[in-house]
């Protein structure tokens, strides 16, 4: 028997019980559109996390403190302060470490705003230098940054974040006006000096809702303590002079660190945005296999939904067996029929679940689901896996039913009533 | 009579088909011997349970012997692996059957042309031979027809011009006429012999009624799995002759040799 004539005869099986086929195909449908949809939504969002990383500057290397150690006691890391604002200058005088373009820090603590009309609001307020609109890359929409002398006199400025900013002054502006921030029972009035260009939210957080202060000023007015060692930091921004240079930039701010923190073992680490950027797009990976994974598991239940079909159907073919068998058919031939009706309908159950797939994510991309903007993003390697799995499962889950019409007994076929 | 010829189609000998049920051996078949020559019309009778249809399945190449020989055209089929029983099955055998065994839904000119799938013909002739095929057997204008649009005795010429349409060397029928009333079982009994005569095709019809088997050349009676009788026919019966044009039904017109009225009651 041809391929033409399997594929015919085949075909004509399947149109007898087209009800029947559909619903067959049905699972498959499912599982092949959810694999392709789930494995766009997951590539949308890679691109995005990988979008936000590039867009707090790229060349960027952030220094966090690392783990410690005292004697025989070793801390995790992050878990003590080692980075002061002093290190940070170190970094940036000219002679002390290479490759360095632009240095800034932030100190991250909470902060109560006192609104004007009453009432209190909690945010996080960042100590940091002038440098920051600079090294990552955020514009300002109104007013002006606060300058180096501003940082170098602890001068009582503050710049707002843009919802800070709306939430405090609607629509006003905000330049000009005093606000007053308190952390504990220390408040203190600082004159606001410019708002931030929104950046929304991002995986790393949303950063709308902080307010900007010198790190000087926060030290001597808000936090009121001076460690012997300095001005703690909770990271230091080294913007690199070239992308090329991150490695050989890392390396000479971290010999200047051991020797400032005389220490031989690192009790720092520095990170590039490479870095962040393959941390947060592994997770966004795993992520995205284990929903393709679920998808996958909606196939397998697909392709036992097909199996069981083809089953019903060879009992159901008996007779017809009996009598292929009986003008000539050879085993090969039978297996061959009921193979390529469980290829057929997999195939086309696979291309129809290819549409689906495709449809939901060109109907979820760019679309708000949740407050959050879905970004779907289609791959051709995405749709053809789809269309080959299916294709696997047709002649997986096809063949033992195709084995078994293929084993039936000539004359026992012929009288099966 | 059986005789020794050279030109033997069939030739079985101590056919036995054993059955172990239990401890017990019991035997569908015990030691038959059996030539047919080409060109016979054989009628095999026996009642059920006689071993009768076992004979047929096994001479049919779709069952296989527990002991004894079988040799279809000078080759011995006993031995033949399940693919060449298949060969064998498409190129030198035609089946007909008591309830047609016909394909569901399926048209009948695609019908016939089913074993012609199984013998790789070209395809381009394919559709040609089955519409000759049919065309012989009277259903010229049948051609495009599914079996529940088609009565009895059409489905069962369906059946005949499929066993026919590969030109076999034996055509066999189990009880082709079982289902049939007593005007279509004289329509296709005629429609055997004059197969039979002027194809050349040897026939093996199965039945248990008398006047059918009286149409054959030489009835072979079964009993308990043995062969307990086998005679030529000396007054052979002409069924009721057909005209059979091309293009058109079956019109029975009386025949002269028709020994009275059939009296085929159903199975």
């Amino acid at each position: 028997m041809s391929p033409i004539d399997s594929l015919r005869v085949a075909y004509d099986a399947l149109t007898a019980h087209l009800l029947r086929t559909i619903l067959a195909m049905l699972g498959l449908i499912i599982g092949v559109g959810a694999v392709i949809a789930l494995l766009a939504v997951g590539r949308g969002s890679q691109d995005d996390v990988a979008r936000n990383i590039a867009s707090l500057g790229t060349n960027l290397l952030t220094i966090t403190p690392g783990a410690s150690s005292q004697g025989v006691v070793r801390a995790a890391a992050g878990s003590r302060p080692t980075l002061t604002y002093e290190d940070a200058q170190a970094i940036a005088t000219p002679g002390q470490a290479d490759f360095v373009a632009d240095v800034s820090v932030e100190q991250v603590i909470g902060v109560q705003i006192v609104v004007p009309g009453g009432g209190n609001l909690s945010t996080r307020a960042i100590g940091t230098t002038d440098r920051y609109p600079v090294v990552r890359s955020t514009p300002l929409t109104e007013g002006d940054f606060f300058t180096d002398e501003q940082v170098r006199s602890s001068a009582l400025v503050v710049v707002l974040g843009s919802s800070i900013a709306q939430q405090l002054f609607g629509n006003d502006s905000a330049v000009g006006q005093p606000v007053r921030i308190s952390l504990g029972r220390t408040g203190v009035t600082f004159n606001v000096i410019g708002v931030m260009a929104s950046r929304g939210g991002t995986a790393l957080g949303n950063v709308d809702d902080r307010v900007l202060v010198p790190i000087t000023t926060m030290s001597k007015a808000l936090v009121r303590f001076r460690a012997p060692g300095g001005t703690f930091v909770s990271s230091i921004q080294v913007q690199a002079s070239s992308p090329e240079e991150m490695a050989l930039a890392a390396a000479s701010i971290g010999e200047l660190l051991r020797q400032r923190h005389k220490v031989t073992e690192d009790d720092f680490l520095v990170q590039s945005q490479q870095d962040a950027l393959d941390a947060a797009s592994s997770v966004a990976r795993t992520q995205s296999f284990l929903l393709g994974s679920i998808a996958g598991i909606s196939l397998v239940v697909g392709g036992i939904g097909i199996m069981n079909t083809m089953l019903v159907s060879v009992t159901e073919r008996t007779r017809e067996i009996g009598i292929r068998r009986a003008v000539g058919a050879r085993r090969r031939d039978i297996l061959m029929q009921f193979l390529v009706e469980a290829v057929l309908v997999c195939c086309v159950g696979g291309l129809l679940g290819a549409a689906t797939g495709i449809g939901i994510s060109l109907l979820i991309d760019g679309r708000e689901v949740l407050g959050q903007v879905m970004h779907a993003r289609l791959t051709a390697d995405a749709v053809v896996l789809a269309l080959v799995v299916s294709v696997g499962i047709g002649v997986f889950f096809g063949f033992y039913p195709a084995s078994r019409a293929a084993r039936l007994r000539p004359i026992e076929a012929l009288r099966y009533e | 009579m059986t005789s020794a010829t050279g030109n033997a189609v069939i030739r079985v000998r101590d056919l036995e088909k054993a059955y172990d049920i239990g401890d017990e051996t019991v035997y569908a078949l015990h030691g038959v011997s059996l030539e047919v020559r080409r060109g016979e019309f054989v009628a095999i009778m026996g009642a059920s349970g006689s071993g009768k249809s076992t004979l047929m399945n096994i001479i049919g190449c779709l069952d296989r012997p527990t002991g004894g020989s079988y040799e279809l055209d000078g080759v011995d089929v006993s031995s033949m692996s399940d693919d060449e029983l298949s060969e064998v099955r498409n190129h030198k055998l035609g089946f007909v059957f008591q309830n047609y065994n016909l394909l569901p839904r399926m048209r009948a000119v695609d019908q016939v042309m089913v074993p012609l799938f199984y013998s790789g013909d070209p395809a381009a002739t394919r559709q040609e031979r089955a519409i000759e095929s049919l065309r012989r057997v009277g259903l010229g204008d049948r051609l495009w027809h599914r079996p529940t649009e088609m009565s009895g005795g059409q489905q069962q010429r369906v059946a005949i011009a499929r066993a026919l349409v590969t030109n076999p060397s034996v055509l066999l029928a189990d009880e082709p006429t079982g289902n049939l009333d007593s005007r279509v079982t004289e329509e296709i009994l005629a429609l055997l012999q004059e197969s039979n005569e002027q194809l050349g095709v040897t026939i093996l019809m199965i039945t248990h009624e008398a006047d059918v088997a009286e149409c054959a050349t030489r009835i072979v009676q079964i009993d308990d799995g043995k062969v307990i009788a086998d005679r030529q026919v000396t007054d052979r019966r002409r069924a009721h002759h057909q005209v059979i044009t091309a293009d058109h039904d079956v019109v029975p017109v009386p025949a002269d040799a028709a020994s009275g009225q059939p009296t085929v009651s159903p199975a």
